[in-house]
């Protein structure tokens, strides 16, 4: 190696050093244990980086803020600085996507190329696909609501939404998302956003350093703290197993890989590693990698300036971060803090390094190279509009719209009897020693032609009170189709004496206790009395608290108190759209294993089980009928002397059964924008309208229906509440007018049984 | 690691008084309340299995239980009624749970290392609880947690009263220094491996003569 006759100089950007850190503060650490006398210059674009006050900066390096700058400018003077032999370690990713666009082939930038950068853009990360790492499954946003609702579904809502560049939201249901789509697409200036399975493990992480294509080193990192935010506070560096560092060198030869990067990953129970992220640029931890005698920042300025670098030893392979205070720099003055308004404190800044203004920027540019590259790099294809199914649209070409009063809760009968009856020959088709039967809820719907259906398909009805079962026999169900369930099952009071049902769930010990000398009374019978379970590991007011031992062993005492001509059972019900889909089979499970310990302790043989419930259509049809099978040798392993197994659809049969024909009040324009659309349909109509995606058609004055794809358009109820928003992301079609036609599908569930009349005098 | 000589025949002795120690055991009285309590935890352990993975540590246990002294013999229907179960009895539950997760576990008696005013604070709790402190030598500490079975002959250790998986490269405060994975009641393997650890079953063996080079 050759020593250079100027003065090593590395300008180091990313100096932000608060709980979510910048590296810029651990590589200038790390270089200058290797380099005592190099010139360190630090980078930032707001005087609330902190890191700007660190001492082993030589000078600091202050721009403006990033809306401000004029980047061929700023551009110009990099180039500077780079023909003059400095180097530039960038610690921000957006920066380091500009540069690599700005100076694709300057020696003195150390960072990947855009080809690079193209390889290891989320979500797919492609270049992984030569390590044995999985990348999460993900779903772009510009895919159907409808779609993305399926994802979380299947997921378990165990989800994360994430943008192209930083910042990912963690949510937990429908709103949650929506409300996380418009901060991440307000805060980083773009749509381009993915909906991402959540890993259950241990974050791990590997560090390495390049230079064109050559891997000079690398670590691994376990994360031994995390702050709240999941960003590292202390971790355990050791070497990255043989199995991913001999396909890493190959991966970053191909990628002609320049500078570092960090690999973050999630280590599942299974051993399993899924990437999450590969950051172009050093973590903000790698001092700790420096401790453990493994200078990468160094390693890179060595290989790229021919300087021999001071060697450090290993002090240790553990490190943590402490909180310490140093001076700041006299000619940087601290800015006050923001003054506090409202009801609020002052506060700082959430991204004081200014990506967001970057990533403003350079979206700005779409005409531009830099524009079409960032397109290019996070390609996810145009927003597409959800299906519809053939019936809906056949049965709404039935209707003469001209004269109906709005708005109109349509009932889709073909839509309706088509699900009956898929359900009823799916059941016909189980041959399993335990009979299957399908239990129509009626507070669902208790619309007369879904009780008809369902009478007609040989249901039975599950009611939750005196009223429902009085419709349910009106209807012509026999007591011994019904099942009772809920708290008010005998509510406001017992309607017929001595009627004997199907099933009967009590919904506590108390009304169990009280319940046994009924039946042995004969004020009324059941084939089947049981009781409603409360799993421990889910919050619900209904059911029998299992978890508590007192209340079980009082459970199995009257169990073996309930008259032997009555056969044993239990119940669940958490909705399935809500835990999540495998989430509710795990759960299922577990009531048998519930199920199996009552009939262990108590002698009393389980001979019924009923499940339900708040079944999505799709998943009904497309993943708990199919699994039927299954779903019964489950419950025989248990329950040998099970007979009997209730389903309870919930949703599933109505909810795309029933639209609401809506008419436009007005179309509010901002420019040619059509910025919101009111229509006389509301929240009092469509209740849950908030709580899943409704699929939304537009009847075009041609008379075709045009299915409406997510956009920017608010759809206003009429009501004057502040809360009538239907929906949140509609793209409006720009010849909608007052007068025209908008029916909002997948109406035929709650929004019907709980609609209200509201604001209507 | 390197042991001083000090520590390692300190080890010696400790091993030679717990060498002799079983497992701990919950026992079940002839009648119905230990059936029940029994019955009862394993319909638990498979609620708290929401995601059905077999390796993940039976957390709850410990949301429910404390650490600290427990009187033996100890019997299932007494478990809930008590607040705080020692590492035994937790080795005994966390093995429940975890065999109703699926996984292959077997008991592992541990010696730990920490400081002396920690065992005091132990050894006072203890006795003042009426229960015996003879799982205190000095500063050293017999332990109890469950070696999982992962693949083949590799073990993890999950600790239950720490409710975490004890990591094999750990040194200096807390450390293992001796473990003896007790599969007495098993086909017999040759040897386990935890983490650069070989392990010879029911076999007491000092961490730092496995884990360090000659």
């Amino acid at each position: 190696m050759t020593q250079r006759k100027y003065p090593l100089t590395i300008y180091i950007s990313g100096l932000y050093s608060g709980p979510n850190p910048s590296p810029g503060i651990g590589i200038a650490r790390s270089l200058r244990c290797a380099y005592p006398d190099a010139i360190l210059i630090g980078v930032d674009y707001s005087n609330r980086s902190h890191g700007i006050h660190w001492p082993d900066f030589n000078e600091i390096w202050l721009q403006r803020p990033w809306n401000e700058l004029d980047l061929d400018l700023y551009a110009s003077q990099i180039k500077e600085v780079l023909d003059a032999g400095a180097f530039w370690i960038s610690g921000l990713d957006l920066e380091t996507i500009w540069l690599a666009h700005k100076f694709p082939t300057h020696s003195n930038l150390l960072g990947p190329s855009v080809d690079a950068l193209r390889r290891i853009a989320k979500p797919t990360i492609p270049a992984h696909k030569a390590l044995p790492l999985r990348v999460p499954h993900y779903l772009y946003l510009t895919l159907p609501d409808w779609e993305l609702y399926a994802f979380c579904r299947k997921y378990g809502w165990r989800v994360w939404l994430k943008g192209p560049y930083y910042e990912a939201y963690r949510v937990r249901n429908w709103t949650e998302l929506n409300f996380a789509r418009s901060q991440l697409s307000n805060t980083w200036s773009t749509d381009k956003l993915f909906v991402q399975a959540h890993i259950v493990g241990y974050e791990e992480s590997i560090a390495f350093c390049a230079y064109r294509g050559h891997l000079l080193d690398c670590v691994y990192m376990t994360k031994r703290d995390i702050t709240p935010e999941g960003k590292t506070w202390a971790g355990r560096i050791s070497n990255v197993p043989k199995e991913i560092l001999d396909p890493l060198q190959k991966v970053v030869k191909e990628l002609n890989w320049t500078g570092g990067a960090e690999l973050e990953m999630i280590r599942d129970a299974n051993g399993m590693l899924w990437l999450i992220e590969w950051n172009p640029r050093f973590p903000a931890w790698i001092y700790g990698a420096t401790i453990a005698g493994h200078n990468l920042p160094a390693l890179l300025i060595e290989r790229a300036s021919g300087m021999p670098a001071r060697k450090n030893l290993e002090a240790n392979k553990e490190f943590t971060r402490v909180v310490i205070e140093i001076p700041a720099r006299p000619q940087f003055p601290l800015p006050p803090l923001s003054e506090p308004v409202a009801d609020s404190f002052g506060s700082s800044l959430k991204h004081p390094s200014g990506m967001p203004l970057l990533a403003a920027r350079l979206q700005k540019h779409k005409g531009e190279v830099l524009g079409a590259h960032l397109d290019e790099l996070h390609e996810i294809g145009e927003i597409s509009a959800p299906s519809i199914p053939h019936l809906i649209l056949e049965e709404l070409k039935s209707y003469d719209f001209t004269q109906v009063e709005t708005p109109l809760p349509i009932f889709l009968k073909a839509v309706a009897e088509t699900s009956f009856k898929q359900t009823a020959e799916i059941l016909r088709a189980n041959s399993s020693g335990v009979q299957v039967a399908v239990a129509y809820s009626v507070k669902t719907n208790p619309d007369a032609r879904f009780l008809e259906l369902a009478h007609k398909h040989d249901f039975l009805a599950e009611i939750i009170s005196q009223f429902e079962l009085r419709k349910a026999l009106s209807i012509g169900f026999d007591p011994a189709q019904i099942v009772l369930n809920g708290p008010g099952k005998w509510w406001p009071s017992i309607s017929n004496r001595g009627l004997q049902f199907h099933a009967l769930f009590c919904d506590s010990l108390e009304e169990l206790r009280w319940l046994i000398p009924q039946l042995d009374k004969g004020i009324c019978g059941a084939r089947f009395v049981g009781v409603r379970l409360r799993p421990p590991q889910f919050q619900s007011r209904f059911g029998v608290p299992v978890g508590d031992l007192g209340t079980f062993r009082d459970l199995v005492s009257l169990v073996k108190r309930i008259p032997p001509d009555c056969s044993f059972g239990v119940h669940f019900h958490i909705p399935s759209s809500v835990v999540g889909v495998e989430e509710w089979f795990q759960l299922y499970e577990s009531i048998l294993v519930w199920a199996r310990a009552i009939e262990t302790t108590s002698g009393v043989k389980v001979r019924c089980v009923d499940v339900g419930g708040g079944w999505f259509p799709d998943d009904w049809f497309g993943v708990l009928l199919p699994r039927l099978s299954g779903l019964i040798d489950k419950a025989l392993g248990n329950l040998h002397s099970l007979e009997h197994l209730i389903l309870e659809p919930g949703k599933a049969l109505t909810q795309s059964a029933v639209a609401l024909l809506t008419r436009v009040l007005e179309v509010r324009r901002s420019g040619s924008n059509i910025e919101e659309v009111v229509v006389d349909g509301s929240i009092a109509e469509l209740p849950t309208v908030q709580d899943y995606p409704h699929r939304i058609l537009w009847l075009s004055s041609e008379g075709g229906w045009e299915v409406l794809k997510r956009g920017k358009g608010l759809l206003l109820g009429r009501l004057c509440m502040e809360n009538d928003i239907l929906a949140s992301t509609v793209d409006f079609p720009n010849r909608i007018q007052p007068g025209d036609i908008l029916v909002i599908c997948d109406a035929g569930a709650y929004d019907r049984s709980m609609s209200y009349a509201f604001g209507q005098g | 690691m390197r042991l001083a000589k000090g520590d390692r025949s300190k080890i010696t002795i400790a091993i030679e008084r717990w060498r002799h120690w079983q497992p701990s055991r919950i026992l079940f009285h002839h009648e119905d309340c230990c059936l029940i309590a029994h019955e009862w935890f394993i319909a638990m352990a498979r609620s708290h299995l929401t995601d059905g993975i077999v390796f993940k540590g039976p957390h709850w246990i410990r949301q429910r239980w404390s650490w600290g002294p427990s009187k033996w013999p100890l019997y299932w229907c007494q478990v809930e009624k008590l607040d705080t179960l020692d590492c035994g009895a937790l080795g005994v539950l966390a093995r429940e749970a975890f065999k109703v997760q699926g996984a292959t576990t077997f008991p592992v008696q541990l010696i730990r290392q920490f400081h002396l005013q920690d065992t005091q604070q132990w050894r006072q709790k203890w006795e003042s609880g009426t229960c015996l402190s003879n799982w205190i030598l000095d500063d050293l500490a017999y332990h109890e947690a469950c070696a999982v079975i992962r693949q083949d002959s590799n073990i993890e250790i999950w600790d239950p009263t720490d409710s975490c998986w004890i990591s094999p490269e750990a040194r200096g405060y807390g450390a293992i220094v001796a473990l003896c994975v007790d599969m007495e009641s098993f086909e017999p393997r040759e040897t386990l491996v935890w983490g650069s650890l070989n392990i010879q079953p029911n076999t007491w063996v000092v961490v730092e003569v496995l884990g360090s080079s000659p």
